[in-house]
C-alpha cells in the first residue's frame, strides 16, 4: 500500500499512524492475516522510515497480508473506504517477492522566510545530503499531495521551497530531523513534506 | 479564527507546543456541521487535556447525543496545556473549537464536564481564553450560557459563581430538552434572564443565581430563594437505558487517549452501599441495559471504530444479571474480528465464579482488589462487605489460575481509624505475599502494587458530616505504612496529602470557595490534578486572601442537624437514610446489600417499586 499523510495528519506520530492503520484495516473487513498471541494485530510492516511528527508525505509504504487471493484494486477499494484520520490511500499492488530497500528520500522544504536563512544551515549537512537544495517555485508546490486544510492549500502560507535529497542511513531519515532542529532553533517557520523514496 | 490567525496557529503555534495533535481534531467519526445550517451550537469542554477528556464516556456521549439532533451542533475543546496557553496569550488568539475553529464565545451554550475537582482552575483558563467572562453574574446578552454537568455537580457550590446553569444527573433526556429550549428562546429573541428562567423549568437544571447562600458566624446557614423557585432541585434519572441514546459510532482519537478502547456501559448505579462512595450514592438506582442492546452496541463499535478491545463499563460487572449470556453474544463476533472484551470493574468473586472463563475473547484486566481497609472492624464501619475469608479464597483461586500481578487499593484517614487499622493493611499485604509464594506460580515472581489513597468525605454520602483526617495525621499514617512495608517487595503508591486536602475543600465546600479558585487561578494555578503542575503554596495564598483556612474547611465536622451547602441538590438518596447509615457506621454495624430493592433499606430511590412498574 502506498499512502499519503496529509496536512490534517501531520501531527500524528509514527505510532499513532500504526495504530490508526491497524484499526482501519479492521474496519475494512478484509480477510486479514493476524499475529498470534493475546493481542492479535493485523500483520503490517512499514517499508519507509518512520515519518517525524509535523511532516507530511505522499510516499509512505506498508505491506500487509490477507488470507484470500483478491485483486489489488478491490483491496484498494475496501481499504480506501476505511482509511485512518489524515491519511489517503494512493495505491495498492501485490507485493513483489524480494523486499524493497530504500536508499534516498526526497523532501520538499517550505519556508516562511527568504532563502538567506537556509543556505548556511544546509551547508552544515553537505556530507549527508545526496544532492544540495534545488529551489522550487511556490506555485509548483500546489501540485504536491499535501492534502487540503480548511482554507485552502497550506503551501500558500510559505514563501519559498526547496528540494532536499537525503541519504538514508542506519538511523533512518535523521538528516531531515537535524535540519528541522536547526530551523527550529532559528525560529524559522518551515514545513517538511516527503516527496518520494527510492 | 480569521485566515491570518489560522495561518499563525497552524504554522507557528502548533509546531511549537508539546503534542500538537491535542488541538487538531478531524478524527474518524467526529462531526463537523456547517454552522450556517444549525440553530443551536454548543461547545463541549473537558477541563483537562485531550487524551484525558476523550477517555471520559459521559463527554463523548453528550457530543454524539447533541450532534444527533437536527440543526444542532456540538463541537469540542479541551484545556490547553500551559505551553499552548502561553502561545495563545502571546499571539492574542482565542481558544477555539476543534471542529470548525470557532472561538468559544461565539457558541450559544458552553458545556463543561466536571469529572473531578482538580480540574476547576482549568475551567477558568478555558473561559478566559475562550473570550467568556469568568463570573456568571458579569455576563450579558449575547454571551454563551455556561453550563456544567458530571459527577462533581452534586456539590456545585465551589464553582457555582462561574456557571449560569448546572445539569444534574443523567443527560440523555435533559440535554436535548435544553437544546430545544435554547432553540425556541433564540427564535423569539428572548433575553438572557428569560432563557435562564425557562431552562430552570427543565427537570434537573439548577440555576445558581436564583439561590443565594446565607452565612451566620462564618458558617453556611441555608439558601435563600426567590418566590416561585423550587427550594430543592432533583437530579434527572433515565429510566430505560435501552431506549436512551448511546454512541454506537464513537470518535476514534488520533493521538492515543488514556483509555484507548471501545466501551459499552452495561448498567448504571450501584447499590452495594459502601459508605464512603460518592458514585454509589449519586448514581442510584440501578438500571441495566439488556444483553441484546449491549451486544448490538459492541458490534457497532467494533465495526465503526476498528478497536481491538471493548470494555464493559459499570460498577461491579459481576452484579450484571446476564453477564455470561452477554459475553457469549459478544464473543460470537469478537473472536472472528480478533477483538476482545474486558471487564475493568469486577469484584473479588469474579475469580471464584469463573465468569467468561470458557470464552477466548474475554480477558479480565488483571487482579485488582479493593479491600479499602485492612481490618474487619474498619471494613464494617465503611460497609465494605468483604470478609477476610472471601479475600483470601479469591486470591488463592487467582494465584492458582496463574495470576501474578496484583493491584490492591486501600484508603487511610477513614472515620474511626486507629493505628491498628494501619497495621492491619500491612499484615494483609504480607499474608497475601506469603500466599503467592506458596502458590509458586509458573509465570514467575508475583508483583504487588498497593495504592493507598486518602479518604475524602464527599457530599451525599453517609460520611458527608465527617471531617477529613488532618494533614499531619495522614502524613504520619502514610509514613507508618511505608515503614511497615519497607522490607517487602511491594510497590507502594500514596497520594499527595496537599492535593487530597484541596479535594476535601472542593468536595464539601460552599460558594465562598469560588473566590478562592478564581484567586488561585489568577496566581497561576493550572492542572492541579497533575502532580508536577500542582502549586499548593499559591493555593494557600489564595485561601489566605479570602480569609479562609483550607485545613479547617476540609476537617470541618458538620453537626447532625446543621444545614449543608449542597442540600438544595437532591440526588434521590434521603438525608434520613444517610444519617441512619452514619449512626450505624459509628457502631461498626453493617447494612446488607439491598439487592436492588429485594431487601429494601429505604434509601429513597424506591427502585423496587419503579422496576416492578416497568415489568408490568
Amino acid at each position: 500500500m502506498t499512502f499519503s499523510r496529509g496536512w490534517d495528519g501531520r501531527f500524528l506520530s509514527h505510532l499513532d499512524v500504526m495504530r490508526g492503520w491497524s484499526r482501519a484495516l479492521r474496519r475494512s473487513r478484509l480477510p486479514l492475516a493476524y499475529s498470534q498471541g493475546f493481542n492479535p494485530k493485523p500483520k503490517v510492516s512499514y517499508l519507509t522510515p518512520p515519518l517525524s511528527v509535523g511532516m507530511t508525505s505522499e510516499c509512505e509504504v506498508f505491506e500487509t497480508r490477507i488470507e484470500l487471493q483478491l485483486p489489488a484494486d478491490s483491496v484498494q477499494e475496501m481499504i480506501s473506504a476505511a482509511v485512518p484520520q489524515g491519511i489517503s490511500l494512493l495505491g495498492a499492488i501485490e507485493s513483489p517477492q524480494d523486499k524493497f530497500k530504500y536508499g534516498i528520500v526526497t523532501y520538499l522544504l517550505l519556508l516562511r522566510r527568504g532563502q538567506a536563512d537556509i543556505e548556511p544551515i544546509l551547508g552544515g549537512f553537505a556530507n549527508e545530503l545526496a544532492s544540495p537544495s534545488a529551489p522550487v517555485s511556490i506555485s509548483d508546490c500546489v501540485k504536491f499531495n499535501f492534502g487540503q486544510c480548511r482554507d485552502g492549500h497550506p503551501s500558500q502560507w510559505y514563501d519559498s521551497a526547496f528540494l532536499l535529497e537525503c541519504v538514508l542511513t542506519e538511523t533512518g531519515g535523521s538528516v531531515s530531523k537535524k535540519i528541522a532542529h536547526e530551523l527550529e532553533a532559528s525560529r524559522t517557520v518551515f514545513h517538511f513534506h516527503r516527496l518520494n523514496v527510492k | 479564527m480569521d485566515e491570518k490567525q489560522k495561518r499563525e496557529f497552524e504554522t507557528a503555534l502548533l509546531p511549537r507546543v508539546e503534542r500538537p495533535g491535542r488541538y487538531c481534531g478531524g478524527e474518524i467519526n467526529s462531526v463537523a456541521k456547517d454552522p450556517a445550517a444549525c440553530d443551536v451550537r454548543m461547545a463541549l469542554i473537558f477541563p483537562d487535556v485531550y487524551e484525558v477528556g476523550m477517555s471520559h464516556l459521559g463527554f463523548t456521549l453528550v457530543y454524539h447525543l447533541v450532534n444527533g439532533i437536527e440543526r444542532a451542533a456540538c463541537e469540542r475543546a479541551f484545556a490547553p496545556w500551559p505551553d499552548m496557553e502561553a502561545e495563545l496569550r502571546k499571539s492574542n488568539m482565542p481558544l477555539c473549537s476543534l471542529e470548525t475553529g470557532t472561538p468559544l464565545c461565539d457558541f450559544d451554550i458552553v458545556g463543561f464536564t466536571l469529572a473531578y475537582e482538580m480540574g476547576y482552575t482549568n475551567v477558568l483558563t478555558v473561559l478566559d481564553l475562550g473570550g467568556i467572562t469568568l463570573r456568571a453574574s458579569d455576563r450579558g446578552e449575547g454571551d454563551p450560557l455556561v453550563i456544567a454537568g458530571g459527577c462533581c455537580t452534586f456539590n456545585p457550590e465551589p464553582v457555582a459563581d462561574f456557571f449560569d446553569m448546572v445539569a444534574l444527573g443523567d443527560g440523555e433526556e435533559l440535554v436535548p430538552e435544553l437544546i430545544e429550549c435554547m432553540r425556541a428562546m433564540k427564535r423569539v429573541g428572548a433575553s438572557r434572564a428569560d432563557i435562564l428562567l425557562a431552562a430552570s423549568k427543565i427537570k434537573g437544571i439548577y440555576v445558581p443565581s436564583l439561590y443565594k447562600p446565607v452565612y451566620r458566624d462564618g458558617s453556611f446557614a441555608g439558601m435563600e430563594t426567590a418566590p416561585g423557585v423550587p427550594p430543592v432541585v432533583n437530579k434527572r434519572i433515565v429510566e430505560d437505558l435501552d431506549a436512551a441514546f448511546y454512541p454506537a459510532q464513537p470518535i476514534v482519537p488520533g493521538i492515543e487517549a488514556v483509555q484507548d478502547r471501545g466501551r459499552v456501559e452495561i448498567f448504571r448505579g450501584c447499590t452495594r452501599g459502601c459508605r464512603f462512595c460518592h458514585a454509589g450514592m449519586v448514581y442510584r438506582p440501578i438500571r441495566e441495559r439488556s444483553p441484546e442492546k449491549v451486544a448490538a452496541l459492541a458490534k457497532s463499535i467494533f465495526e465503526t471504530t476498528g478497536c481491538e478491545e471493548i470494555s464493559l463499563l459499570s460498577f461491579n460487572a459481576t452484579d450484571y444479571a446476564a453477564l455470561d449470556e452477554t459475553l457469549e453474544a459478544i464473543d460470537a463476533f469478537a473472536s472472528e474480528m480478533r477483538a476482545s472484551v474486558s471487564l475493568p470493574s469486577t469484584r473479588l468473586d469474579t475469580f471464584t465464579s469463573g465468569v467468561g472463563k470458557k470464552l477466548r475473547s474475554v480477558r479480565p484486566s488483571g487482579l485488582t482488589f479493593a479491600p479499602e481497609a485492612g481490618s474487619q472492624r474498619l471494613r464494617d464501619v465503611i460497609n465494605k462487605q468483604l470478609s477476610e475469608e472471601e479475600i483470601f479464597n479469591a486470591l488463592d483461586a487467582a494465584f492458582r489460575q496463574g495470576w501474578t500481578k496484583v493491584k490492591l487499593y486501600f484508603m487511610i484517614g477513614l472515620p474511626g481509624e486507629t493505628d491498628e487499622d494501619i497495621d492491619a493493611i500491612a499484615e494483609m499485604v504480607e499474608r497475601m505475599q506469603r500466599m503467592a509464594r506458596r502458590a509458586k506460580s509458573k509465570r514467575g515472581k508475583s508483583d504487588f502494587t498497593v495504592s493507598v489513597s486518602t479518604f475524602v468525605p464527599k457530599a451525599h454520602t453517609p460520611f458527608q458530616w465527617h471531617g477529613m483526617d488532618g494533614a499531619e495525621s495522614l502524613d504520619r499514617k502514610q509514613k507508618k505504612l511505608v515503614h511497615r512495608l519497607r522490607s517487602t517487595r511491594v510497590k507502594l503508591n500514596t497520594h499527595d496529602i496537599e492535593t487530597s486536602v484541596l479535594e476535601g475543600v472542593m468536595s464539601r465546600g460552599d460558594r465562598r470557595i469560588s473566590r478562592v479558585i478564581e484567586t488561585a487561578w489568577k496566581l497561576g494555578c493550572r492542572f492541579d490534578g497533575w502532580t508536577e503542575q500542582f502549586k499548593y503554596d499559591l493555593w494557600k495564598q489564595a485561601f489566605a486572601e479570602a480569609g479562609l483556612d483550607p485545613d479547617a474547611i476540609a476537617m470541618k465536622v458538620f453537626d447532625n442537624d446543621a444545614p449543608l451547602p449542597w442540600e438544595h441538590i437532591n440526588c434521590g438518596v434521603t438525608r434520613k437514610f444517610l444519617m441512619l447509615e452514619k449512626l450505624k457506621s459509628e457502631r461498626a454495624m453493617t447494612t446488607e446489600w439491598c439487592e436492588n430493592g429485594n431487601r429494601c433499606h429505604g434509601c429513597g430511590l424506591n427502585c423496587k417499586a419503579s422496576m416492578q412498574g416497568r415489568a408490568r
